[in-house]
């Protein structure tokens, strides 16, 4: 009981110096829009004279070790985060990501972002008009394939044939409209060329991987995890359990490893000439079109948006996973340098500057530049860009998602990677997600 | 022994840097862990800590907890296989390095390479040899196996990545074990016209055993606590068969936004499991030092 | 009078020593394959000017190097790595000295329980500590900075310098501290200027076993930097992380250029390994 006393009051005693000045750090994840970031905010060094530093963390758990780490410390060692669209939650109701519900209409023109974008990278809760970061990198999945592949007559022909021994109507070997096509075209290229995969995609059981390739389908084939503004849960449906059956049939299709690829290995099998069709987040495609990163194939790859899916009652659904974060300043520095970092914030949601945000590579949610000619015609993906915001969904943002991301990772894993069964994996998430969510779904019930 | 006549009061001044910084960096955060393994407490969310007593060792012991004791199941077969590999093959390449050859130095030399290098590093590049598609592994023996997540064999990863580390720490062992047999017992039990595997078992075994056990245990000590080789071969997730302890300790405490309280009641269990191994090492440091002074 | 090795057995020691060998050559060969070349079946051992379909030889490529020098910033890390261990070593085998001095030569109460207290610290699994200590940490503003590992670190190694230093000074046989008193230094002067010069060796030998357990320490340089202070052990596996890449040409070269100076120390410091791993117990 002393021993617990003294520990703790040596805990909140906290004779912690706030650190002072130095650059800007800005956290993020270890990816090429970070390293866009790093280049941008040159400029704003240029300008302002202040130094600014972008601090890379692998996608592989570091990168919510390090967020979870300043929050659980309330330390100052980065001034903004850019955090997860499902952080938000934690990092608002925690006090650790700054409210800017009055700062933002006064220094942002909101009218000039997608609403989509304020949707699910700045307000929390949901539909509560609170503000807690300014968008950043709006994301979505995606797909790149081989053209040379596509396009070559030998498979075209070849292609033909195929779907004919399999008693399928006839449909032309190029970017799929549907999933089915989707995936009679990964089961060609898997059976034609030994050592090729038709497709791959992110299924490792690390933080949020395979989820994010697998809510699509399920929200396209109807299902849901829940409404996000009862905190209901609504995942034990036929829907789901059919959905978690389909994504495992396209894993059939993918290279031997292809059931435990993180975000990093879909694009290295691609790159290595491995894959005919990748799925992905649109901050891993500009890679793709760079002859350094991807010397074999930058000017053989295309790109196409996540295809429609039909349901047996011939209702057609197209969505895609909600990737991306916000910007947020981290309450817990100075009140000097909340200032500095808003500043900074400012800066960077300008038009002009999200023009060359874009011209980078980074993927704005600014309207003139999402929709102006010099955008859409810079790379192949930017018009999908532009259309993935109509198609976007993402997972829950309560502060409780990664105890539900844990859960629904887990069991949807042991389906894809050790064979369980669908209806038990459906099962069991449901129940979990209600026991997570059980105390927040009260208050709501209560609250309305 | 009274060595230089010191009953001086100057040692204090000697001994006391180090103490100090020992209970500052090592008593007092177990103690602020066993502090925190009485509440329920979550930073993340709010600052005060809600007193729960013994619940969190309770919840330990609970049915919702299995993992728990799955991860410790993990890491007693981690310790007893993977330091039952080292000891058997350290034991026997030391019963040839013992022997006279060309080169034997520059061998011996060249064999105790891994147990330098930094496992977090060298395990990083071992997953690329357990590579599913274009690993070394699967080619040599024309497979596509898994080595990682939730496969079992991700778990017999581990075990090789740390026989091959380690089994050069029992060689020398053994071989120092080896070197202290005078070597009139050999030439006796020649002139008994003993057999080899009689020499083995009546003389090499027993006069080698007391550094043998005492390497044994001090690898048991470091396999209990193992976690770099596991996560960064196999990540922090709960449930893999890498899970070990540490790893499930790191998982829980530093990422997710659970209550600390759990992961620090957790901690305080392995400390003292970890201290009743370290009572076996003194004991059997302390006969070593005997035998060979 | 020792036997020689029969054929067999060296056989075996052969195969041993190829299996135990072979990771690390590939370690440093991949450090110079461009990702066609890494993931090329049949493995690729051969360096060469092209790389035929399905030969043996690769492309040899110094941009594994580059990169892992411009853009991966690994510099910066491996200074990182330098201070923090040859400082805390240097912190260490001092403390750990004049502990070690102090044990040798006084009899006081209590002295034997200290020392195995500070044997037990060596026991205590990093896991077990790293939750209290990042708080604490964070609190003293230690967290993300060197002094903050070396302060650690010295601490890691404290058990084991101790213990070997003393094992050390119990060789010194006690005329030295009289001849020094005799000179007229007090004890503290007689430790500095006659009793730690002739403990050389056992000096040496003690700092190298403490450099390179810090040098390749990772659960502590995980859990208690950011960014500032992050060792290159932490560095390196996070080029794991690094997306839509493959790693392992920057993380093959970045590993070839860290385990090097280990693996000369550790040769040079062959003939006390046995002493270093048993804290001083036998003798090797």
């Amino acid at each position: 009981m002393q021993a617990a006393g003294l520990g703790l009051a040596f805990l909140a005693a906290g004779c912690s110096g706030k650190r002072e000045a130095g650059s800007i750090k800005i956290l993020w994840a270890d990816w090429q829009p970070s390293a866009a970031l790093a280049d941008l905010c040159k400029l704003y060094t240029r300008q302002s004279g202040i130094p600014v530093q972008v601090i890379k963390k692998s996608w592989d758990g570091a990168f919510t070790a390090a967020t979870f780490s300043e929050f659980r410390n309330r330390d100052d060692n980065y001034d903004i985060i850019i955090g997860d669209s499902q952080w938000l939650g934690l990092g608002a109701e925690g006090g650790h990501y700054l409210e800017l519900t009055d700062w933002f209409p006064k220094n942002v023109a909101v009218n000039d972002i997608t609403p989509a974008a304020v949707k699910w990278y700045c307000e929390y809760p949901k539909g509560s008009g609170r503000i807690f970061a300014i968008p950043c990198e709006g994301d979505a999945m995606a797909w790149a394939y081989r053209k040379d592949l596509f396009e070559d007559p030998g498979h075209r022909e070849a292609f033909e044939g195929f779907l004919k021994r399999h008693k399928v109507p006839h449909f032309p070997l190029a970017p799929p409209a549907t999933w089915d096509q989707l995936r009679w075209i990964a089961r060609y290229f898997k059976e034609s060329m030994p050592g090729m995969a038709g497709l791959v995609m992110v299924t490792s059981r690390s933080y949020d991987m395979a989820t994010m390739s697998f809510e699509q389908i399920l929200w396209a084939m109807g299902g849901e995890f829940g409404n996000y503004e009862t905190y209901e849960v609504r995942f034990n449906t036929p829907q789901t359990v059919r959905a978690i059956r389909y994504f495992d049939t396209l894993l059939n299709y993918s290279s031997s490893g292809g059931r435990n690829l993180g975000y990093g290995d879909v694009g290295g099998e691609y790159v290595a000439g491995r894959a005919a069709m990748m799925c992905n987040y649109f901050a891993f495609l500009p890679p793709l079109l760079n002859p350094l990163e991807n010397p074999d194939y930058f000017d053989k790859t295309g790109f196409f948006n996540s295809p429609i899916m039909v349901d047996g009652k011939g209702v057609s659904r197209r969505v895609t996973s909600l990737g991306g974060q916000g910007m947020s300043v981290n309450a817990h520095i100075s009140t000097a340098r909340q200032k500095r970092a808003l500043e900074l914030m400012k800066w960077f949601s300008s038009t002009e500057v999200q023009r060359l945000w874009a011209q980078k590579g980074g993927f704005t949610s600014n309207l003139e530049v999402l929709r102006s000619p010099a955008f859409l015609k810079a790379a192949p993906y930017n018009p999908l860009f532009e259309e993935a915001f109509g198609m976007m969904r993402d997972f829950w943002a309560v502060p409780e998602f990664d105890q539900l991301l844990a859960v629904t990772q887990r069991e949807l894993c042991d389906v894809i990677q050790n064979g369980a069964s669908p209806e038990k994996a459906a099962a069991r998430i449901q129940v979990e997600h209600v026991r997570i969510l059980e105390r927040r779904r009260a208050l709501a019930k209560g609250g309305g | 022994m009274n060595r230089g006549g010191g009953r001086e009061r100057v040692w204090f001044w000697f001994v006391a840097p180090a103490v100090a910084l020992l209970v500052a960096l090592n008593v007092l955060p177990i103690l602020v862990s066993f502090a925190v393994s009485l509440t329920r407490y979550n930073p993340i969310l709010s600052d005060n800590p809600e007193w729960v007593g013994l619940g969190n060792y309770a919840a330990l012991f609970g049915k919702a907890n299995e993992e728990v004791w799955r991860s410790f199941g993990r890491t007693i077969a981690l310790v007893i296989l993977s330091v039952g590999l080292e000891a058997g093959l350290g034991f026997s390449l030391a019963l040839i390095l013992r022997k006279e050859f060309r080169g034997r130095g520059v061998v011996t030399a060249l064999l105790l390479l891994p147990m330098m290098l930094s496992p977090a590093v060298v395990g990083s590049f071992w997953r690329y040899l357990f590579n599913t598609d274009y690993g070394a592994l699967n080619w040599l023996f024309d497979q596509r196996w898994t080595w990682t997540g939730s496969n079992p064999r991700s778990f017999f990863a581990v075990v090789l990545v740390e026989t091959w580390t380690w089994t050069p720490f029992m060689m020398l062992l053994s071989l120092a074990a080896l070197n202290s047999i005078p070597s009139a017992l050999y030439e006796a039990a020649e002139v008994d016209r003993a057999g080899a595997w009689f020499r083995l078992r009546r003389i090499t075994l027993p006069l080698a055993a007391p550094l043998l056990l005492l390497g044994i245990v001090f690898r048991a000590i470091d396999a209990f606590r193992l976690f770099d080789t596991a996560m960064v071969m196999n990540g922090n997730l709960e449930g893999q068969p890498t899970t070990f302890l540490s790893v499930l300790i790191y998982g829980r405490a530093f990422g997710g936004s659970l209550s600390l309280g759990e992961p620090a009641a957790l901690a305080c269990l392995m400390l003292l499991v970890a201290m009743a191994l370290a009572a076996l090492v003194l004991n059997l440091l302390e006969r070593a030092r005997r035998k060979t002074a | 009078m020792k036997q020689r090795a029969s054929w067999p057995a060296l056989g075996v020691l052969a195969v041993y020593a190829a299996v135990s060998l072979l990771p690390i050559a590939w370690l440093i060969i991949t450090g110079f394959k461009s990702p066609a070349d890494a993931t090329a079946l049949p493995p690729r051992i051969f360096p060469g000017a092209s790389a035929p379909e399905n030969s043996l030889w690769f492309r040899f490529t110094f941009m594994n190097y580059r990169r892992m020098l411009t853009e991966l910033d690994t510099v910066h890390y491996f200074l990182n790595s330098v201070t923090v261990s040859v400082l805390s070593t240097a912190a260490s085998v001092l403390v750990g000295a004049l502990a070690g001095y102090g044990f040798s030569r006084f009899r006081f109460r209590g002295s034997r329980l200290l020392q195995l207290f500070i044997l037990l610290t060596r026991m205590v699994p990093p896991m077990a500590v790293a939750l209290p200590l990042s708080f604490l940490y964070s609190r003293a503003g230690l967290f993300d900075t060197r002094s903050g590992l070396i302060l650690l670190y010295t601490c890691c190694n404290l058990s084991f310098s101790t213990w070997m230093m003393k094992a050390f000074f119990d060789e010194i046989p006690t005329a030295y501290d009289d001849a020094a008193r005799l000179d007229g230094y007090s004890r503290v002067q007689g430790f500095f200027r006659v009793l730690l010069p002739h403990s050389g060796p056992g000096l040496a030998a003690t700092a190298v076993f403490c450099f390179i357990s810090s040098w390749n320490e990772y659960a502590f340089a995980l859990t208690l930097t950011a960014t500032e202070a992050v060792t290159m052990p932490v560095r390196i596996h996070a080029i794991l992380g690094d997306m839509g890449r493959l790693p392992w040409g920057p993380l093959a070269a970045s590993a070839t250029l860290f385990l090097l100076p280990v693996a000369a120390f550790g040769m040079f410091m062959r003939r006390h390994l046995v002493r270093g791993i048993t804290f001083g117990a036998v003798k090797g």
